[in-house]
């Protein structure tokens, strides 16, 4: 079998070396708390997730099998480490498990503030703008959204990853989009 | 034909339809402006979200991690103590075996003490008294043998075997404490 480079350290991680588990770390360190930190919106929670995340990777690691790729294996230890913290911490907004989530529910959310009209001229400050907007979408919109563009997921993935048919993954990175469409528009920045 | 929804121009512009679906509509966006404009915001936008802003994470995370997964073991210190009291039982083996009978170790020991300073003089006292109680239990342990099985064994050879013992258990009390600790740590 043909290992990738993720691969290659795990054995040697799993032969013991200490550097080869900090160059994983170092690898994912960014991505893995990006996704935490944009989740949960809380740094200190995100930091201490992440800490955890990289323990149990190692505490399981003998448990990975080579065949599938390490990177989709990881997230889905992350994905689901984040998913119980935010249940232990959700409020009746964040609910993940109420049914459809129309428009006027993700305006009423704790988690949406309107942002004040800046106009934005720059790519820089648009996209800053709209990583800021998904930031404040329901968890149910965000986390479709940051496993397919943070984490470059297939829609596949994500549907196996979150237990849903690959149609709702669909319609839910249809749906966060829509928003962000709609609210960039409401600032006169796709004009 | 009629516009199309912003679900089927979000999938043309993302590339998740058919071929001949996404042809239709790019064949539509040629002649409605208005769909056009949707295609071009969606596009927009996915243009920035295929460009994610990473966040920095601290330091602290990797270093707290492999704290709590590697930690260090006072190994250098425990080392020393470990020669240090390896050199004074082999000091003893060697005492026992070849100077029993001369005692000159301990008159050695004895001379030492009423010359050296006093944390020394102390010192030196101990491992003395250390000796003539080491040297007063061999004899009586093979008085002992002898009254009972009338055999004679050199207090010499009892001395230096209960030293060898000593001497393995400390390696081995050691090595076992060591790996428990790092197992212990690991989980």
């Amino acid at each position: 079998m043909i290992l990738d480079d993720d691969q290659i350290l795990i054995q040697k991680i799993l032969n013991g070396s200490k550097s080869s588990f900090e160059e994983l770390m170092r690898r994912y360190n960014r991505k893995i708390f990006t996704f935490i930190l944009r989740m949960v919106r809380n740094e200190d929670e995100a930091i201490e997730l992440s800490q955890e995340f990289f323990i149990k990777i190692f505490q399981v690691l003998e448990k990975y099998n080579f065949q599938y790729k390490f990177s989709t294996w990881a997230y889905r230890i992350c994905y689901n480490l984040v998913i119980d913290h935010i249940r232990r911490h959700q409020t009746p907004v964040d609910s993940l498990d109420s049914g459809d989530i129309s428009q006027k529910e993700i305006m009423q959310s704790d988690n949406y503030v309107k942002q004040d009209g800046f106009q934005f001229h720059f790519d820089g400050e648009m996209r800053t703008h709209i990583w800021n907007l998904v930031d404040q979408m329901p968890v149910k919109l965000k986390e479709v959204i940051l496993l397919r563009y943070l984490q470059d997921l297939k829609y596949e993935e994500i549907a196996e990853l979150t237990n849903l048919p690959v149609g709702t993954v669909k319609n839910r990175i249809f749906k966060a989009k829509e928003i962000l469409k709609q609210e960039i528009e409401k600032h006169g920045l796709l004009q | 034909m009629g516009c199309y929804n912003e679900i089927d121009i979000q999938a043309y512009t993302t590339g998740d339809m058919s071929n001949l679906e996404g042809n239709q509509i790019r064949d539509h966006l040629l002649t409605c402006v208005s769909c056009r404009r949707i295609a071009e915001s969606y596009k927009v936008i996915d243009k920035h979200l295929q460009a994610p802003l990473y966040l920095e994470p601290p330091k602290l995370i990797i270093d707290a991690v492999i704290k709590k997964l590697y930690p260090r073991y006072p190994l250098y210190s425990s080392i020393t103590a470990l020669i240090a009291a390896s050199l004074l039982f082999l000091i003893t083996w060697i005492y026992v075996y070849f100077d029993f009978a001369n005692n000159s170790l301990i008159r050695a020991f004895s001379l030492s003490s009423k010359n050296a300073v006093n944390w020394l003089s102390r010192l030196l006292h101990t491992v003395e008294t250390i000796y003539q109680i080491t040297q007063a239990a061999l004899k009586a342990i093979s008085q002992v043998i002898y009254t009972f099985l009338h055999v004679t064994i050199d207090p010499r050879l009892i001395g230096a075997l209960i030293v060898s013992l000593f001497l393995a258990l400390i390696y081995f009390g050691y090595h076992r404490l060591f790996l428990s600790l790092k197992k212990e740590q690991s989980q």
